[in-house]
């Protein structure tokens, strides 16, 4: 019989992952959309994010794991807003596509920060599209600069958040939950 | 988002998972192109019905927070620039949009959702995941409550805020998901599961007339709401 793509225990995994993205997301969005700063509640997003998605691709470490965690939880944002769902699975989709042709899968610890960095830098071009439909007149003059800004920030917070994922792992790996290399 | 399993049920929850998802969908799509405040308020009235009719009720409390939230959102929107009828627009484009989708998955239990999308040509390994993260969320919620209240008991949550969070709840929390995936995974390989197998038995819901007439009064709906847009532009 031929063995599946994924085991049991890996969909599991990507789904607790899922569940902890969903957690802090439901804890931080609304303390921060409301402040309406370009970029700010991905930038916080990143921060914690990218620390659970770091950890996820360095378990699974196969090509597509990245897709798997974002698609399952682009699926349960469905259930919220259809615009999240889009946005969330084009994060996943830009990271995945990138990281695939660059790296073939996730093993090493280059591959998840970048997968993880590029997943939320990827969110927010589409969150800016939706973000056009909100308030055209306030985001059809905004300066390219803010935009750069914006991304650069998450840039930083999402790398920061990476990092604190791939040093929480390697303490993991001592504790014997997740083994890093092959 | 995730609807009580002793709820009422009405003709509104037997509805197809498809049919609910896709009028939500398209109000939250045409709501974006609208910026008309009656077209917004008549997709909104038939949410509100549509609600309504599932035996959803809204507390004095939560109904004032709203409120709150909304009149609030309406002078930041005027502050910004915008005039009074593009305030209220925006405002009803927010309120359609974070009322559409969350009305119909209310309605809507996970374990139907999940059925029709075994429709689909998903990987049964997904239809699973999904329904743990459904299952799983709650609970998660629930012990991230108490590992705050053990980083309060222990004063991790005296120190610089990025230690208070990694330290207090992220590291905790991430155990916490090692943990139930092993648990987890452990039940489900000792019941034979295997995420490629062919079902031999399961329930997948069909559309009924109920789903038609539901649909074509959503698109009477937006039929009417377009008019609107374009007769009063």
């Amino acid at each position: 019989m031929k063995e599946p793509y994924w085991t049991t225990r890996e969909y599991v995994f990507a789904a607790m992952i899922s569940v902890s993205l969903l957690l802090v997301a439901s804890i931080e969005i609304p303390f921060t959309l409301p402040l309406r700063i370009p970029g700010l509640t991905n930038s916080v997003n990143g921060l914690f994010g990218s620390f659970f998605v770091t950890i996820g691709l360095l378990r699974l470490k196969k090509s597509g794991s990245l897709l798997l965690i974002t698609g399952i939880y682009a699926l349960v944002c469905l259930s919220i807003s259809p615009i999240i769902f889009g946005f969330v699975l084009f994060g996943g989709l830009f990271a995945e596509v990138i990281c695939t042709l660059l790296f073939q899968g996730y093993s090493g610890k280059v591959a998840p920060v970048c997968g993880a960095v590029l997943y939320e830098m990827g969110m927010f071009p589409a969150a800016m599209v939706l973000s056009y439909f909100f308030l055209p007149d306030r985001y059809s003059h905004m300066a390219i600069w803010i935009f750069v800004a914006a991304e650069a920030a998450i840039l930083t917070t999402s790398l920061i958040g990476a990092l604190m994922g791939l040093k929480v792992a390697k303490e993991l790996a001592r504790a014997g939950r997740l083994r890093l290399e092959e | 988002m995730f609807p009580q399993q002793d709820r009422r049920w009405t003709w509104i929850h037997r509805l197809h998972p498809f049919t609910k998802m896709a009028v939500g969908i398209g109000f939250s799509f045409l709501a974006l192109f609208m910026n008309n405040p009656w077209s917004l308020s008549l997709i909104q009235a038939f949410l509100i019905a549509v609600g309504w009719m599932a035996g959803l009720r809204i507390s004095v409390n939560h109904l004032i927070a709203a409120s709150a939230f909304l009149i609030g959102f309406i002078l930041l929107t005027f502050s910004a620039g915008s005039t009074a009828t593009h305030a209220v627009v925006y405002t009803l484009r927010l309120v359609v949009l974070i009322s559409a989708t969350p009305i119909f998955a209310q309605t809507t239990s996970p374990q139907d959702l999940t059925r029709s999308l075994s429709s689909l040509s998903l990987p049964q390994g997904v239809l699973m995941a999904l329904v743990l993260v459904w299952r799983f969320f709650p609970m998660m919620r629930k012990d991230m409550l108490v590992i705050r209240q053990a980083a309060h008991l222990r004063g991790i949550d005296q120190g610089p805020w990025m230690q208070r969070i990694f330290r207090g709840t992220l590291i905790p929390l991430i155990f916490c998901a090692m943990d139930y995936t092993e648990r987890l995974s452990l039940a489900l390989e000792l019941r034979g599961f295997s995420p490629d197998a062919l079902r031999t038995s399961r329930w997948i819901p069909k559309a009924q007339w109920t789903d038609l007439l539901f649909s074509l009064s959503a698109i009477i709906c937006s039929v009417v709401s377009v008019l609107l847009q374009w007769r009063l532009r």
